[in-house]
């Protein structure tokens, strides 16, 4: 890979890296600082990454980032938003991005390497290093979490 | 045999929705949601469970992220690999090749004109009693240079009457490497004259031609026989009727000057088309319309 190549990288990735990782932490200066590694790393390492494992390779080191920081941190979000009540007519964005915070870090990285990228389970697993069961676990805990969390909500309205 | 029942409906409503069923177990699961409808909402629950990503949000500092590519500066590159400037090149080595075939045609014309005087000069002279004095009618002279297309010149007339020259006396003129060449175009005046001067009657004529824009014949090399009676040309005199022309005209026909000038036209427009391209060119890259990439 050369310097046009990851310049190339920079401008269609950062984007999509930073609103994963801004959307893992809650925290956009943590999200800078996360993603200006993950390129310095994709760039130290850019005789060994091909421009088409790039991405992959990108949203690895961003998923081991954040894992480590919620580790060093110990910081773990309250099961719900702390004094968050929903107003009425609140769009289902809205309380979704709530009820994101409402489940644990892993599978929260999950959901969002799903949704937002639309990595299948199999490239999940290769991100994450897990299994592939065990992503169909996370997966389905957090998907019932979210549903559970629009029921309820849907409940107040 | 997939098997869809309570303990399991609702992995499989998880991986539907996330579009990681296969079709044995799409069908499966619908058939299993036909046959319990009111699963249906909680379907669509776990449909909308799912996040869109805010496309409002992006990093700003990806200029802090990028690195300097190798710059390739300089026009010679960006002709040499722009798909306008090809043809521009192309079209500037077709002008060269046309000039050097004008350059090279023009070379052939000098050389063939110098090759036209050698044959003269190798021709064998003639000597003639009289061959060194060269008296011809002007009227066939004349006639005679219209026919041989020869540049002659008219020399000013010895008159016998005014400069007092008996008809037979005559202006020895040595043999030298120059007049020998204009003898031999004496010889075809000398036969001119002689088959005309019994129609003319008269052996005395009142002009001389002589050969001219052969060769400049210096004065110095000009001597006067002593059998001239009573009369001298003055070095001068003789200085002024050898033309000092020397320069060969090129031997080019009508059609290859029409060629030529066909030549320089088609030239003179392929140069103004190569300046106005490469005018238009750096003009779009000036105005960004154009982005070069190496």
């Amino acid at each position: 890979m050369n310097e046009k190549e990851y310049n190339i990288l920079v401008l269609d990735l950062a984007d999509r890296l930073f609103r994963f990782v801004c959307k893992s932490l809650g925290s956009s200066a943590d999200a800078d600082d996360i993603v200006q590694n993950c390129f310095e790393q994709l760039w130290l390492k850019r005789q060994q990454v091909t421009a088409a494992k790039a991405k992959s390779y990108l949203f690895t080191i961003a998923y081991r980032e954040c894992i480590d920081l919620y580790r060093r941190k110990s910081r773990r979000l309250p099961e719900t938003a702390p004094g968050w009540e929903a107003p009425k007519g609140i769009g289902l964005k809205k309380v979704l991005d709530e009820a994101l915070q409402t489940i644990d870090e892993q599978s929260r990285l999950l959901v969002l390497l799903k949704d937002y990228e639309g990595y299948s389970y199999e490239e999940i697993a290769h991100i994450t290093d897990l299994s592939d069961s065990q992503v169909r676990v996370y997966l389905f805990r957090a998907r019932k979490k979210l549903k559970e969390y629009i029921v309820n909500i849907e409940n107040v309205i | 045999m997939i098997m869809i029942d309570g303990s399991n409906y609702e992995e499989y409503l998880v991986r539907y929705a996330d579009g990681e069923l296969n079709a044995a177990e799409e069908n499966a699961l619908l058939a299993f949601i036909a046959a319990n409808p009111h699963l249906e909402g909680e379907m669509e629950l776990f449909r909308q469970a799912h996040l869109v990503p805010d496309e409002t949000v992006t990093y700003t500092n990806k200029r802090l992220l990028m690195k300097n590519e190798p710059k390739k500066s300089g026009w010679l590159p960006v002709i040499l690999k722009s798909g306008n400037m090809r043809y521009a090149a192309i079209a500037a080595s077709v002008a060269l090749v046309i000039i050097g075939f004008a350059v090279w045609k023009h070379d052939q014309g000098y050389q063939s004109s110098n090759i036209r005087k050698e044959v003269l000069a190798s021709r064998p002279s003639v000597d003639t009693p009289k061959a060194d004095k060269v008296l011809v009618n002007p009227q066939v002279a004349n006639t005679a240079i219209t026919n041989q297309h020869d540049s002659f010149e008219k020399i000013p007339t010895l008159n016998k009457h005014n400069h007092n020259i008996s008809s037979s006396s005559s202006v020895r003129i040595a043999k030298t490497r120059s007049i020998r060449k204009s003898v031999i175009a004496k010889d075809f005046f000398t036969e001119n004259s002689n088959n005309n001067s019994q129609n003319a009657g008269n052996n005395q004529t009142t002009s001389v031609y002589r050969v001219a824009n052969i060769e400049k014949v210096k004065p110095s090399e000009m001597h006067l026989a002593p059998a001239v009676d009573s009369f001298r040309i003055a070095p001068a005199t003789l200085a002024r009727e050898m033309p000092p022309a020397v320069k060969a005209i090129p031997v080019w026909d009508e059609q290859e000057f029409s060629l030529m000038d066909q030549i320089r036209t088609r030239v003179q427009l392929l140069s103004q088309t190569v300046a106005s391209g490469v005018s238009r060119f750096r003009d779009k890259v000036d105005n960004k319309e154009i982005s070069i990439r190496f």
